[in-house]
Formats: C-alpha cells, sequence, structure tokens
C-alpha cells in the first residue's frame, strides 16, 4: 500500500461541472471523493456527456432557488453518512430500521429539513453511484427501442425527474407525459429540473389515481422499497398497463436507507414477486453498489441495484 | 483509556483492516493518506473501531470525523462517558 498519493483526474473526458462537484466533494468527504473520481476515471464520454447535462439543469435549478453547488454536495455528504450508518445496524441486525410507512413518515417525510437533503443527495448519487448509473444507463439505451409503441407515458415516484427528462429527450413530445407522487417535494423537484410544460403532474395516492385509459409504458424506480406492500403496487401498475405495455422497474436488495421499508435480500426474491404478479421478464439487470469481490460483496451484504423491462404474461 | 492509548489499538485495528504492517498511523491521517480508505472498508473500519473498544456510533458521530484523531476523541469521550 503507499500513503499520501493524491488522486488525479485520469479519465480522458471530463466536463466544468464534474470537476467542480469533485473539488467541493474533497475537502468535505475524501471518501466519497475517491469513489466519485474512481468511476469518472473510468467513465466514458456518454457518462459525462449525460451527467453533465442533467447536472447542468440541476444547477440552473439551484441558482433559480438561491443555492449554490457546495449546497448539493452538503445534502449528498448527509444523506450518505445517514446511509452508512444504516448499512452499519443493517449488517448488526438483518432489518430495515423502518418496518412501517408511518414510521417513515413521521421520521422522514414530516421532516422537511431531512426531506430536502436526502432528496438533493439523491439528485447527485444518481451519476455518483455506479449502480445507479448503471439503471440509468439501462434506461437510457433500451428505451428507443420500444418507442414507435410509446404514446402514453407514466412515471411512478418521479424522484428527481431524470428518468423524465430521459423519456422526453428519446421519446420525444408528442407522448403523453404524467408523472404521479405522493410527495410534493419531489413533484417540485422534479419541475423544477425537468423544467418544461409538456408534463402533467399529479400529487396523488397511485392507488386512487384512474386516468380512464392504458399506459403503454411505466417507469417505477426505486419505489417499491418504500413500500409495505410492493406486490399491491405491482398489481396496480397491471391494472394501469396496456396489454402490450412494457414497464421499466428498479429496486435494490439489502439497501438500508433512512427511508426503505421492505427488504429484497437478493434479486431471486425481486423476480418472484415480478411473477407472482403477472409479469414477465424481457431484459434485466444486477449490479451491486460497490465495486468488490463477489465474497466481500456477500459478507458486507453489500446492497444490489435490480433493474428490469417486464411486460404481461 | 488516553487518546495516546486509543491510536496504538487503533493502529492494530488499522493495520488488520488495510493489510498493512508498517502503517503509520497518526491523529492527523485522513482517508486521502491511505489509498485503500474507500467506502468499502470505511465500513468494514467503522464496524471493527465500534467492537474492538465495545462502542457505537451514531450517525452524527460518523459524519464528525475529519481525520483519526477526532476518532480517537470521540472514543476516548465514549469509553470515558
Amino acid at each position: 500500500m503507499s500513503h499520501g498519493k493524491s488522486l488525479s483526474v485520469e479519465s480522458k473526458f471530463m466536463s466544468e461541472i464534474i470537476t467542480e462537484l469533485l473539488d467541493i466533494l474533497k475537502s468535505a468527504n475524501p471518501v466519497q471523493y475517491k469513489k466519485v473520481q474512481t468511476l469518472v476515471d473510468s467513465s466514458d464520454e456518454d457518462f459525462i456527456s449525460s451527467a453533465s447535462t442533467f447536472l447542468n439543469k440541476y444547477k440552473s435549478y439551484l441558482v433559480k432557488e438561491g443555492k449554490q453547488l457546495d449546497f448539493a454536495v452538503d445534502c449528498y455528504c448527509k444523506m450518505n453518512n445517514d446511509m452508512v450508518y444504516e448499512r452499519i445496524q443493517f449488517l448488526k441486525t438483518g432489518e430495515y430500521k423502518n418496518k412501517s410507512f408511518d414510521d417513515v413518515e413521521k421520521a422522514i417525510y414530516n421532516n422537511h429539513e431531512v426531506m430536502k437533503y436526502h432528496m438533493h443527495g439523491l439528485v447527485l448519487a444518481q451519476f455518483f453511484w455506479v449502480d445507479q448509473y448503471h439503471r440509468f444507463l439501462s434506461f437510457s439505451e433500451n428505451l428507443p427501442k420500444y418507442k414507435s409503441s410509446i404514446n402514453k407515458y407514466l412515471e411512478v415516484g418521479g424522484g428527481h425527474g431524470l428518468y423524465l427528462y430521459e423519456a422526453i429527450n428519446r421519446l420525444g413530445k408528442d407522448v403523453d407525459y404524467d408523472l404521479v407522487d405522493i410527495s410534493m417535494t419531489s413533484i417540485e423537484l422534479s419541475k423544477g429540473i425537468v423544467d418544461n410544460d409538456i408534463v402533467n403532474y399529479h400529487h396523488v395516492d397511485i392507488f386512487d389515481y384512474d386516468p380512464g385509459y392504458k399506459y403503454d409504458f411505466i417507469t417505477i424506480g426505486e419505489v417499491l422499497e418504500h413500500l409495505e406492500d410492493p406486490k399491491a403496487m405491482m398489481e396496480r401498475l397491471e391494472y394501469l398497463l396496456n396489454d402490450n405495455g412494457l414497464i421499466y422497474v428498479t429496486t435494490p436488495a439489502n439497501a438500508p436507507m433512512i427511508d426503505h421499508i421492505y427488504l429484497f435480500n437478493n434479486a431471486d426474491e425481486i423476480r418472484s414477486m415480478i411473477d407472482e404478479t403477472g409479469f414477465e421478464i424481457v431484459k434485466e439487470r444486477t449490479m451491486y453498489a460497490e465495486d468488490a469481490p463477489k465474497e466481500k460483496a456477500e459478507k458486507y451484504k453489500m446492497p444490489l441495484m435490480y433493474s428490469s423491462f417486464i411486460k404481461k404474461k | 483509556m488516553e487518546k495516546s492509548e486509543v491510536l496504538e489499538k487503533l493502529s492494530v485495528v488499522f493495520k488488520d483492516i488495510f493489510d498493512s504492517a508498517d502503517m503509520n498511523l497518526t491523529f492527523e491521517t485522513t482517508a486521502m493518506d491511505v489509498d485503500e480508505w474507500d467506502s468499502i472498508t470505511n465500513i468494514e473500519l467503522v464496524v471493527a473501531v465500534e467492537t474492538e473498544f465495545g462502542i457505537e456510533f451514531t450517525a452524527d458521530d460518523i459524519a464528525s470525523f475529519q481525520n483519526v484523531g477526532e476518532m480517537c476523541d470521540m472514543i476516548v469521550s465514549k469509553l470515558n462517558g
């Protein structure tokens, strides 16, 4: 091993905004800086292009809100510190701390300060975490294949707007876009970042939402683990989807976070849920949250990202 | 336990986690000084330190460590508190 060796920017591709974010992160959280720098070093032009485009949109939104990138990095670090703590507790107990939606609502959703840094932290995580980037990549690469059959598009739980933004880029503006979310904080963040007038935002519980038509494509990313009964959600989506429609679903296994409730212990449990709710897998991808040997990943119950395109049986 | 004793015990934990017998741990050491101190080993490290000293860190504790010296201060405070 060597000590005192500083990391340098080795990627052939770099952008001003990523350099700026890394500079702030370096002094704020060296451990996270190393993780992100390693990802950037091994990245290609597509990564830099996608990340820079979206992060610049995010930066514009922050400026409108009177904030700067150091606010974003601070939120990212706070969210990561929470996650490290939750992962350590998870290693000890084998369970997620919160067991019910009410638990999370009291501790997180009704706590504006925590919600704020958690949501903003997740924006940077979309490109700073390798598993998050790969679930985005899978979506971005495969969505255009289905373009000709998509007229009505729904996203459930839009988070920060990245997937909605990419869907519009890939499918064009002639598609009808709906976003359904129970969190107004999330809707406002999506609206602010996506920044256009072609999306219909619905602040409503998906179980109370019935537009009177079916969707050709539904995206539901990182939502199932927030629910007490993810099967019920899948069954609701089955109702809202056209018989020939597709769903892009992502959810992690072994991923303790302050607002996660439902624990999937492995990818097979996710596959079983998909099968039991009337769907079959068209294409899937799994990836550990950290670049580690399988033995170590299993020993430390490392989060595993699962993503797939599914259709009705 | 004195801060210097904590550093001595911590050195053993660090050498084990980072598999480095000649590692020179000081109060000023940070993650930037140790190549292998990344997001994976950071979790191994915190778990190993908790086990070694029989303590538990909170989320705020973990967030507050800027260097090994601050980690030592936190351990001393927990052991003596």
